[in-house]
């Protein structure tokens, strides 16, 4: 009896060792800003992707508050009904790749720099099989292949972190919050202007942070009313006031919480 | 001792449990028909992790060379889910997630069009008027309605009634970007025909050998110009006669 209770307590620390290694949630925002850091810093990408919200959005996805809410769909990127468990995994993956694609679009910025992504189609020479990375500077396919070398990312770690109040009272925002929580299952949504400390270099990101019944999880890499850019998440600034100004923003409708 | 013995027992459990439940995403398989077989399997049995598994996401983002890409293509799209080069092992899991992408659409149009009509995984605007979703040009569906034909239990009575491979003697593939680009080994293009609800329905795929095995690379037909979304097509619709000579039955 006694060794069977020592091999369920076992096996329920590890089921649940396991399953937090694996979906993380984190007791505060910042928790989750700085765990999402240290997992770039380590070039561990898929950790930082477990620290974002694509799993429990997938599980908690409601259809038709969703169809509702939006008035339309687009059935060739449709999220199928997760009240079908079945459906989960495949919602998952569509989530994680619009985490992927954050994070694709943060290393870019960082390793290639930001007018690389401008949205648009950049032209590759084919004669001389080179491409424009900004208006001063054009490179050989195979170098910014080398500028993409990981190693350009070690270390990243989050110096300050800074909360956006602006929208934290408004009501109207608050409501469009808890309108788009009930499609996906969070009831809390805050913005962050991050700097992190890259290999000398300060750099400066925005952060959307969902809190779900079981913790908190990072939702995106860009802060829509912080107005961020979709493909410069994270960039290298001046300094953090520079950060702010660069987005239009008063440094007076943040507060530091570390 | 005991105490201790149990947890390593438990331990073993748990992780075995853990790679059991993992397995579909490192199964290759010894043939481009079995792993086509396996992945109708996997739909009809509503095992859609086992799906992506049969796909070639995972073992295709350490292959991918991003010159080769921007040559072919021309260009830097930001917009397409261009892979980071595989130079790097540390962008593997990432670019999985970029791959799964397609793959995961491919495979929710591919239900959409057997379960809700043919044709609706679309990439229009379909919008929502009085609770009702416009499903084609003078057809709207409650959302409930919707939502209730998306059950996935009806899938199970998907049937696989052949595989056709397609070899036209007048046009050779050419799959030297596939092959510069992704690294496979081999090119496989065919078809399956599959009766679901009393209609039968053309399906295509691309699929891969890799030094391991075979995977699927993706739904639809460079050759056939079949849809690319992933949808299955009518066999009434389909403008090619599979029982003419470009079309070899294989299973």
């Amino acid at each position: 009896m006694k060794r069977l209770f020592s091999v369920l307590v076992a096996a329920a620390l590890l089921m649940s060792f396991a399953l937090a290694e694996g979906d993380p949630f984190f007791a505060t925002p910042e928790e989750a800003i700085v765990a999402f850091a240290d997992c770039v810093g380590n070039l561990d990408f898929s950790g930082a992707l477990d620290c974002m919200d694509a799993q429990v959005k997938a599980e908690n996805y409601d259809m038709a508050l969703n169809v509702a809410r939006l008035g339309a769909i687009v059935p060739a990127t449709l999220t199928l009904p997760s009240q079908y468990g079945a459906y989960v995994s495949l919602n998952a993956e569509l989530f994680r790749n619009g985490h992927a694609r954050n994070l694709y679009f943060a290393i870019t910025s960082l390793l290639i720099g930001p007018e690389f992504q401008t949205g648009q189609v950049i032209q590759v020479d084919r004669e001389k099989s080179e491409v424009a990375i900004s208006p001063t500077e054009t490179v050989a396919l195979d170098e910014l292949v080398a500028r993409y070398d990981p190693e350009g990312l070690r270390g990243l770690a989050v110096r300050e972190i800074y909360r956006y109040d602006k929208f934290r009272q408004n009501e109207k925002h608050q409501s469009n919050i808890q309108r788009q929580g009930l499609d996906y299952g969070f009831d809390a949504v805050e913005d962050y202007l991050v700097l992190y400390d890259l290999q000398g270099d300060t750099c400066a990101g925005t952060m959307m942070v969902a809190h779900y019944e079981q913790g908190w999880k990072i939702t995106s890499l860009n802060s829509a009313v912080m107005g961020a850019s979709p493909f410069t998440p994270i960039a290298r600034v001046p300094d953090g006031a520079a950060a702010a100004k660069g987005l239009g923003l008063d440094p007076s409708e943040f507060t530091k919480v570390r | 001792m005991n105490a201790l013995f149990s947890f390593f027992v438990a331990a073993t459990l748990v992780f075995s449990y853990g790679s059991i439940e993992q397995a579909p995403r490192d199964a290759f398989f010894a043939t481009p028909e079995a792993a086509v077989e396996a992945f109708a399997e996997c739909v009809a049995d509503a095992d859609f992790e086992g799906a992506l598994g049969c796909m070639s996401a995972s073992v295709g983002a350490e292959a991918y060379d991003m010159a080769e890409m921007m040559e072919w293509i021309q260009g830097y799209v930001i917009t397409l889910d261009m892979p980071l080069p595989s130079d790097y092992a540390a962008y593997d899991g990432l670019n999985e997630a970029l791959a799964l992408r397609g793959d995961a659409e491919g495979i929710a149009a591919f239900i959409s069009s057997l379960l809700i009509r043919p044709g609706f995984p679309d990439v229009a605007m379909h919008d929502l008027r009085d609770g009702a979703l416009e499903i084609e040009d003078g057809e709207a569906m409650p959302v409930d309605e919707l939502i209730a034909r998306y059950d996935p239990s009806r899938l199970a009575g998907l049937e696989l009634k052949g595989i056709y491979r397609y070899e036209p003697e007048d046009a050779a593939p050419d799959y030297a970007r596939f092959y510069a680009i992704y690294g496979p080994e081999e090119v496989w293009e065919g078809l399956c025909v599959y009766e679901f609800e009393g209609s039968e329905y053309v399906h295509a795929y691309i699929a891969f050998r890799y030094p391991e095995g075979w995977r699927i690379f993706d739904f639809g037909s460079t050759l056939l110009r079949a849809p690319l979304f992933g949808a299955a097509v009518p066999l009434g619709e389909f403008q090619y006669d599979l029982s003419g000579p470009d079309f070899v039955r294989v299973q």
